[in-house]
């Protein structure tokens, strides 16, 4: 099973929400283990909070560099529907892994789809902020490779660019397939334990 | 840490480069294959037409255009349906029923085949079955005989279905015309031998799947995914009920009016026609795209089956039976084996074609009162020869080109690929449990 090629469709949240029901089993250890750190049991709240901590900044456009229908769907759920959330897709997704995941949308919020290489339209430092996700290994931000070359591609946006991990690890733990950001890259990040 | 970014970031932006470079002639010719095949088939029906002194203008008059018509109108039908999102729901219903278990995937798979070959036509049915199969087969970890099993039982069970019903294939619908025997009697006598059929063809492909031993963990996140990955895509239910409309009265319109009033092909066009402008209506888009390969392909067998029945060879070993095989009970089973081997080499279309004036004349004489099993018989012949072999069924190749465009990936990380040569076994054993069921039964009721 291609655990990353999911993520890469429906988020790292979704996925970790998938991945909490079953990361008791050996199977799933030994098979999706190596690829994507096993999220805790509270993934849910996590989003939830994730949610809240990042409908605070008030902003009116949030930026996602991976598909995380499970976080649009917890902001359209707390928000009044007023924001927009851009999900930028890496120009190399199958195309009918991006047809599928347009119309795969959450509703209850305005939700659009950006291909990379373009540019989104009146996304400002004033009105709008990157959200890059990955997970937390020790102090190391760790990303997937779409996201790392996204980042690189969008590093003209002068505004903020926050870090939101799935998961975080007291230790530096690197996984098959993950890179780590330079944390100069990102103006905030998520804490659970704060 | 930043001399190892560097280089997997080349890596991923080079990874466009395959090795495809480094492979040979013999991966170049395994490419080129089907439009090798077409050209070939073409080339040798022209030969043998010279040969016999056809003349080729003869044969095209003659030439099974409406099959091509139907075949491209209903790929673009399915495309509409597809439109709706119902294939989402099926699949998402069917992974959760069978909560990712291979061997419970097959069967029930296999089952909706059978009942949806058996209203509708057969190539629409795979065609609406396919994308369905491909979300899921993608999430579960599938090996290469597990997808050779799953197709060969799907192809078998389509054809299965479409000889359930007058309506269900073309073979059928040429039965019905010829007025051997009524849509009823046909459905009557018909659908219970290829119901039993395909349930023997389910259970004995379906007990060749592995049971899994595993804690099912993977296969409850694998499906846990699919639902995810369709969460938010919503039915149209308001236009496939329209759309469901125009299906029925397009396969009544199929049994119910006579062939030379209103061409099945003419019907289909209207059809799609209709659907087309309520999709537009309802501001849906209307997908235009098809594979014309697989079309090519069809057209060229057609064209050489079409060449070897104007050659009278069929007609000459129909004639040579009847003159030494006395027992009418025999007989129909001889030209059962025939017309199974003719369907199996030449595909179904032709062979149906071919083979209806021997059947016809069997029906009006010494086995009159038995027209109704001799119909559906032949149409069991037909039946099995064209689960003989990839290019039998008229599915099979669409098929086959869907599969190997669909990427699915076994564990080991290789491309699954299924054609002729991956087919070959599975057919011999799909042929030789419907032929066989289909001669114990004749045996029986003659």
């Amino acid at each position: 099973m291609d655990i990353q090629k999911t993520a890469r469709e429906i988020g790292l949240f979704e996925t970790a929400i998938n991945l909490a029901k079953v990361s008791n089993s050996l199977d799933v250890m030994k098979k999706v283990g190596d690829s994507m750190p096993l999220p805790d049991t509270d993934i849910r709240e996590r989003v939830e909070c994730i949610s809240k901590w990042l409908l605070g900044f008030g902003k009116s456009k949030y930026m996602f560099l991976t598909p995380e229908i499970a976080l649009a769907e917890e902001m359209a759920k707390q928000s009044e529907g007023m924001e927009e959330i851009i999900i930028a897709i890496p120009c190399d997704m199958e195309t009918e892994t991006k047809e599928r995941l347009k119309c795969n949308l959450p509703h209850g919020i305005i939700v659009t789809v950006l291909e990379e290489p373009f540019f989104p339209d009146t996304f400002f430092p004033g009105n709008g902020m990157l959200v890059i996700c990955g997970y937390l290994g020790g102090e190391r931000a760790m990303i997937l490779p779409d996201t790392y070359r996204m980042i690189e591609h969008y590093s003209g946006f002068l505004g903020k660019k926050v870090f939101v991990p799935y998961v975080e690890f007291s230790m530096a733990v690197r996984y098959e397939g993950w890179m780590e950001m330079n944390p100069q890259r990102f103006s905030a990040k998520w804490r659970g334990a704060s | 840490m930043n001399d190892i970014i560097s280089i997997e970031q080349r890596k991923l932006f080079f990874k466009g480069k395959t090795h495809k470079e480094e492979r040979g002639f013999l991966y170049k010719l395994n490419q080129s294959a089907s439009q090798i095949l077409v050209a070939v088939m073409f080339v040798m029906g022209s030969i043998v037409a010279r040969f016999f002194n056809i003349p080729v203008k003869s044969v095209m008059n003659n030439y099974s255009y409406d099959v091509l018509v139907i075949l491209i109108v209903m790929e673009l039908f399915t495309n509409l349906i597809a439109e709706t999102g119902i294939m989402q729901l099926l699949a998402i219903k069917i992974a959760e029923i069978s909560k990712g278990d291979k061997r419970l995937c097959l069967m029930m798979f296999g089952g909706m085949m059978f009942l949806i070959s058996s209203c509708l036509n057969n190539i629409t049915a795979v065609m609406m079955i396919l994308p369905i199969l491909f979300v899921l087969l993608k999430t579960l970890e599938v090996d290469r005989k597990y997808i050779c099993v799953f197709f060969a039982t799907i192809l078998a069970l389509s054809n299965t279905g479409g000889a359930a019903s007058p309506v269900g294939d073309f073979p059928a619908i040429i039965i019905m015309t010829s007025g051997i025997t009524s849509f009823l009697s046909y459905l009557t006598h018909a659908f219970p031998l290829f119901a039993l059929t395909s349930v023997i063809l389910i259970v004995v492909w379906g007990l060749c799947v592995k049971k899994q031993n595993d804690d099912g963990a993977i296969r409850e996140l694998a499906v846990s995914n699919l639902k995810s990955q369709y969460k938010n895509i919503g039915i149209r239910f308001d236009i496939l009920k329209w759309l469901a409309v125009v299906f029925v009265g397009m396969f009544l319109a199929w049994s119910i009016i006579p062939q030379e009033v209103f061409p099945p092909e003419i019907i289909a066009v209207l059809g799609y026609v209709i659907a087309m402008v309520i999709c537009s209506v309802k501001k849906i888009g209307v997908g235009q795209m098809m594979d014309l390969k697989s079309v090519l392909t069809i057209a060229s067998f057609l064209f050489f089956a079409q060449v070897i029945s104007q050659t009278k060879i069929l007609d000459m070993i129909a004639t040579y039976l009847q003159c030494n095989i006395e027992n009418p009970k025999l007989l129909v089973m001889a030209i059962m084996v025939i017309t199974s081997l003719v369907a199996g080499v030449f595909s179904a279309g032709p062979a149906a074609a071919s083979m209806m004036p021997i059947i016809v004349q069997l029906c009006n004489g010494p086995l009159s009162a038995q027209a109704d099993w001799i119909a559906v018989a032949y149409a069991a012949a037909i039946c099995a020869g064209s689960s003989l072999f990839m290019w039998s069924a008229t599915a099979g190749f669409i098929l086959s080109g869907k599969i190997n465009g669909a990427n699915i990936i076994e564990e080991e990380g290789k491309v699954v690929n299924w054609g002729v040569k991956q087919y070959f076994k599975y057919g011999i054993i799909n042929y030789g449990i419907q032929i066989s069921i289909a001669l114990i039964a004749m045996a029986i009721v003659l």
